[in-house]
């Protein structure tokens, strides 16, 4: 039996004036390989960091399941387009620190990371001094020594580079690793490429104005279908 | 797999070592120590009319440097984490609030402290005219007054810092950042600050511990109240 990360139920989120999420309820089991679409502004990533915990919601609920909200953070990790690195740190300090957060620091597993993300050469080098795609690797390398069972993708392709996007393809594609071995039990993924984010998934989620529609397993949505939904 | 995250104090060790390296291998902090401190002593001491400047007015003057450039280390320290969106991540990890309150706090009381310490140096440099009662003093007695002004500093710098991480954290949602740190922190600190150069007054003036242990009290009143309330609020305004 999979088990049930959370469930949500009516969630809202206002920023200022704007309503980003007016509507959602849902729930997200293990084995949940989810692609979240919707237009610019539908309230895609503000429904990502609501359900990874960044946001709290205005109204409504997230129940986590039987392992709570602090080990549902244990086992999550966020890939987003946004940095969320010490710009002051050295790149091996930001995964030091991390990794250290994340239990225990291995620097053979650091320094692997690096090199398997290409970043060997720049580990001494301050993050300020990085640009866009390198610091899309470095989140990449900091996922892989997290080693998440569950993953938020909030468009994690943005800045990479060929090498970089088939790196992050396999790890999509083969949900996880086999060196450092590391099993993807389940993710959300929000892309701007359509056919990519359609053909990684096995349920769709479908955000329209801030409300979250039904959810549909990919085939009961043909890609000719979803993209019409979404122009 | 992530394992007992939040819940031990290695989690503590790593976020304190973070903040450290952020504070000292900067340039930040330095800038702000030397640029700052050294500077507003400079302009006090060459615009204020020498012959009003008395003992007095230079323990003013003293205490309105290291509170003004406590803020600004404060500020410069805060923009690490308002630049970055680095600590959604820190929060993703499932590091406890208290814990990184706290060690931002230390980390800034130890910066702070660092800062206290230098000021002293330079304000009886510079003022040492307006302090020759105290430098004339025997050994024994400036040994006393230098330790009552330490004891003033770090216990002020501790509830600087306490004060200030509430405040850059209650700033990083917002769109005003900067004004809400001066407008939050200026009014809440001036009780602590009060005490503080009362405290100051005492040891310069040689009275040894008498009639210092009020103000000593508010003080730590102060750091107890702002410690208190940092654990107890610091996860509730670390949401977004």
């Amino acid at each position: 039996m999979s088990i049930e990360y959370l469930k949500f139920q009516n969630l809202q989120k206002q920023f200022a004036y704007h309503r980003a999420v007016k509507s959602a309820t849902g729930c997200i089991c293990e084995g949940d390989y989810i692609s979240l679409f919707g237009i610019n502004g539908a309230g895609k990533s503000t429904l990502l960091y609501l359900l990874a915990g960044i946001y709290k919601p205005d109204k409504g609920a997230i129940e986590y399941g039987v392992q709570g909200k602090k080990n549902f953070h244990a086992l999550m990790h966020l890939l987003s387009h946004q940095s969320m690195f010490y710009a002051r740190l050295t790149a091996e300090q930001n995964l030091v620190f991390f990794q250290g957060l994340y239990g225990n620091v291995d620097t053979r597993e650091i320094l692997f990371a690096l090199e398997l993300t290409g970043l060997s050469a720049h580990r001494s080098k301050f993050i300020d001094g990085f640009s866009r795609g390198m610091i899309q690797r470095l989140m990449i390398a900091r996922m892989i020594l997290a080693k998440p069972e569950f993953v938020f993708f909030d468009e994690p392709f943005t800045g990479l580079d060929m090498s970089g996007q088939r790196l992050l393809l396999s790890i999509i594609k083969n949900r996880g690793m086999e060196n450092p071995h590391w099993k993807i039990k389940g993710y959300i993924f929000v892309d701007h490429d359509i056919v990519r984010a359609y053909n990684f998934s096995s349920s769709i989620w479908y955000i329209h104005k801030g409300e979250l529609q039904k959810p549909y397993l990919r085939s009961e949505l043909s890609i000719d279908k979803l993209g019409k939904m979404l122009t | 797999m992530k394992k007992d995250v939040g819940r031990s104090w290695k989690v503590f060790y790593f976020l304190f070592q973070k903040e450290l390296r952020l504070y000292f291998l900067g340039t930040s902090f330095y800038l702000v120590s030397a640029v700052l401190s050294g500077g507003l002593f400079l302009l006090f001491r060459f615009t204020y009319p020498s012959e009003k400047l008395n003992q007095e007015t230079s323990i003013s003057i003293l205490w309105a440097v290291h509170l003004i450039s406590s803020l600004f280390s404060l500020i410069a320290s805060a923009e690490w984490e308002w630049e970055s969106n680095a600590m959604r991540a820190v929060k993703l990890s499932g590091a406890e609030g208290y814990f990184v309150f706290l060690s931002k706090s230390i980390a800034s009381f130890f910066s702070l402290t660092l800062l206290w310490v230098l000021e002293i140096f330079v304000w009886l440099v510079l003022f040492g005219s307006e302090n020759s009662s105290l430098l004339k003093s025997p050994l024994n007695q400036i040994f006393t007054a230098v330790v009552q002004m330490l004891l003033a500093g770090a216990v002020a710098s501790a509830g600087i810092s306490f004060l200030g991480q509430i405040t850059s954290i209650l700033a990083l949602h917002s769109r005003f950042k900067h004004v809400l740190m001066f407008i939050v922190f200026f009014p809440v600190s001036i009780p602590l600050i009060i005490a503080a150069s009362a405290y100051t007054r005492i040891a310069v003036s040689l009275k040894g511990l008498d009639g210092g242990f009020n103000f000593i009290s508010l003080e730590l009143a102060f750091c107890f109240f702002f410690l208190a309330a940092g654990f107890v609020l610091y996860d509730v305004l670390w949401e977004e």
